[in-house]
């Protein structure tokens, strides 16, 4: 890890964006998806990023998530600045401080639903009975009881994402980063979900930022941020 | 990364049998691939052998022992007229099996038709028995029983070129010891058969005493041939032998037979050169199978590394899917080639090619022989070029930033 970079794996989840841009070459075509974006985000809020298609969420929660770099400006989780780690520190960062919720599930197919929530905690070295302990637990919390030995093709849609869910939550991430996470579910199984997301953030004070359309999820935030070509246009 | 192992190896193992027909293909080409580099040299070790075992049958022996520059000019001045006793003790050791003393001298046979030059060659036919092909290759009239019997023993092709026939009288002329020319009639007591024409054409046989008594050599004989424990390994036993004999010339076949020599040499080497052909092929087919497994799920490898997996576990994963792939592909192969092995072992005829190949002194029967150190190098090299031709896939699927890999559509 380079200097910056605190001894402890956990960050405390202080998220902070410093004239964020990011601009996408498709030939000799830029497309300006970030535009000098500023924010900063404290621990345990529940914030909500909404905007209309290509209005930069996603990439924003990429960044925040250092899925991709910025073109300029600067990224700190708490006091660490991640836009110029390394890949591998990068990867480390994830997996000691932030839970990942994909709009299309991006389980791992040839893993089991129980498998695939353990992974990240195999990865973070937990040992075999305690990941199996947590991972009955939570898929049992998100009401996937019974199901657990079942591969990603052999689960409903709703169900991929509540495994997805699990997946995110199980390792007591800091920071919760979710792509429309309630996109492909029933408003039942996405209200019982965001109630689980809710009491996580409350109760450990996980950070939850949500790229949404849904409405449901909106009403649950407890701060909004609305993007457009690019910049924030309100926060609330 | 070590503590990742294991969860690295199910998702390489599960990756495996995750398009079977795809992990079918690529295992059959390995194990195909390395059956048919295995069989193939062992067939061509076969023929080597055969070739190196006719030629030291021949009359060659695995060692030979000359007066110097007899090989230079193989005239009977320059005989060899005294074993020195160092040698006949080292003669005498367990490493050589087998010894033959002969005369062996260009001269002329003459038939009342035709005359022809040829290698005279007087033999003790005790000595003979196991060391050379001439004992068991009269096939018509017989072979000497004692070292002074009368008779000449040539070869069928001469026979005919003589325009002679067994039990008629030839005459065999060369020059002896005082440089006068020495003649003599003798009849013909036996014939020959050779898979060489050439020898059956060139060599007649007398016993060594009525040759040495031709040609007034007294004791005196012209080469020693040898036939030792291990007719590749002769480096020990022919320094001692030539320390043993300092004013001799002592030599390995492969000194005296340069052109087989050389086409052995040539054979190992085009083998290898075949193995590596075979083995990059096969890598081709390696690195096809992991490309297209690759770009199948850069969604898969863009979201490990979002939920933490470092490249370099990535990496690791890939290169894991190629070495099962490749491990068990190889240990398919071998027990393919063990069956192939196994059902050549009666020959492959290649008689439609006999005439030919006489003429190379190859037998119209081919035997696979296995050779373990090409066993061990066809091994070798699919694994070492087959792990290294996945280094490439391994890193491209470790390149891919995370976002875009996520959002590829599948």
């Amino acid at each position: 890890m380079k200097n910056n970079t605190l001894q402890e794996n956990k960050l405390e989840a202080n998220v902070r964006c410093k004239d964020v841009s990011k601009i996408y070459r498709q030939g000799d075509i830029e497309v300006h998806a970030l535009r000098r974006i500023s924010i900063e985000i404290q621990d345990g809020s529940f914030v909500s990023l909404s905007g209309p298609s290509g209005s930069g969420k996603t990439t924003l929660l990429n960044l925040i998530g250092g899925l991709d770099r910025p073109t300029s400006g600067e990224i700190y989780l708490s006091n660490l600045r991640i836009d110029t780690l390394s890949s591998s520190e990068l990867a480390q960062v994830r997996l000691d401080n932030i839970g990942f919720i994909f709009q299309a599930y991006n389980l791992i197919p040839v893993l089991s639903a129980r498998e695939n929530v353990e992974f990240v905690m195999q990865l973070q070295g937990v040992n075999a009975a305690e990941r199996k302990e947590r991972a009955y637990e939570i898929l049992n919390a998100v009401g996937l009881n019974g199901l657990e030995n079942r591969r990603p093709g052999e689960l409903s849609g709703g169900q991929q994402q509540r495994v997805a869910v699990a997946r995110a939550i199980v390792s007591n991430p800091e920071i919760v980063l979710a792509d429309e996470p309630t996109a492909n579910l029933d408003s039942k199984t996405a209200k019982n979900l965001l109630e689980i997301m809710l009491s996580m953030c409350k109760e450990r004070k996980v950070t939850f930022i949500f790229s949404t359309h849904d409405k449901l999820v909106m009403e649950y935030a407890e701060r909004l941020i609305k993007l457009h070509d690019g910049e924030i246009v309100s926060d609330e | 990364m070590l503590k990742n192992l294991s969860i690295i190896f199910i998702l390489s193992s599960r990756n495996v049998l995750r398009n079977p027909r795809r992990s079918i293909l690529t295992l059959l080409a390995i194990s195909f691939g390395l059956a048919g580099t295995i069989v193939v040299s062992s067939l061509a070790r076969g023929l080597s052998y055969n070739l190196a075992k006719d030629t030291i049958d021949h009359l060659t022996g695995h060692i030979q022992i000359h007066a110097e520059n007899y090989l230079e000019d193989p005239d009977v001045s320059n005989s060899i007229s005294e074993i020195p006793p160092k040698l006949e003790k080292v003669m005498k050791s367990p490493q050589i099996l087998k010894k033959a003393e002969r005369v062996r001298v260009p001269g002329i046979v003459m038939s009342e038709r035709e005359s022809y030059g040829v290698m005279i060659v007087g033999i003790n036919p005790k000595e003979e028995l196991g060391l050379s092909f001439i004992a068991e290759s009269v096939n018509e009239g017989k072979f000497f029983d004692h070292d002074s019997d009368d008779g000449i023993i040539i070869g069928r092709k001469l026979l005919e070129l003589l325009q002679t026939d067994i039990g008629k009288r030839v005459v065999v002329m060369s020059q002896d010891v005082k440089n006068e020319i020495s003649d003599k009639g003798v009849r013909i007591i036996g014939v020959f058969d050779s898979q060489f024409e050439s020898t059956e054409k060139s060599f007649v046989f007398l016993s060594i005493k009525k040759a040495q008594g031709l040609l007034g050599l007294d004791a005196k004989i012209s080469e020693i041939s040898l036939v030792t424990k291990d007719y590749e390994n002769l480096e020990p036993t022919l320094s001692n032998l030539q320390s043993s004999a300092p004013n001799l010339d002592v030599r390995g076949w492969r000194d005296i037979e340069k052109f087989v020599s050389a086409l052995l040499d040539i054979q190992g080497k085009f083998l290898i050169f075949w193995f590596c052909i075979v083995v990059i092929a096969i890598s081709f087919g390696i690195v096809n199978t992991l490309f297209m497994a690759i770009y199948e799920r850069i969604r898969e490898f863009g979201m490990l590394q979002a939920l933490g997996m470092k490249p370099i576990e990535i990496q690791f994963q890939v290169l894991i899917e190629s070495l099962l792939l490749i491990l068990i592909g190889g240990f398919i192969g071998n027990i393919l080639s063990v069956i192939g092995i196994h059902l050549l072992e009666s020959g492959i005829d290649i008689s439609a090619f006999a005439e030919g190949a006489k003429r190379f002194g190859i037998k119209n029967v081919i035997y696979p022989r296995f050779v373990s150190h090409d066993w061990i190098t066809a091994n070798l090299l699919v694994l070492f070029l087959g792990s290294l031709s996945s280094f490439y896939p391994a890193w491209r699927a470790s390149r891919f930033t995370p976002a875009n890999a996520i959002s590829r559509a599948t």
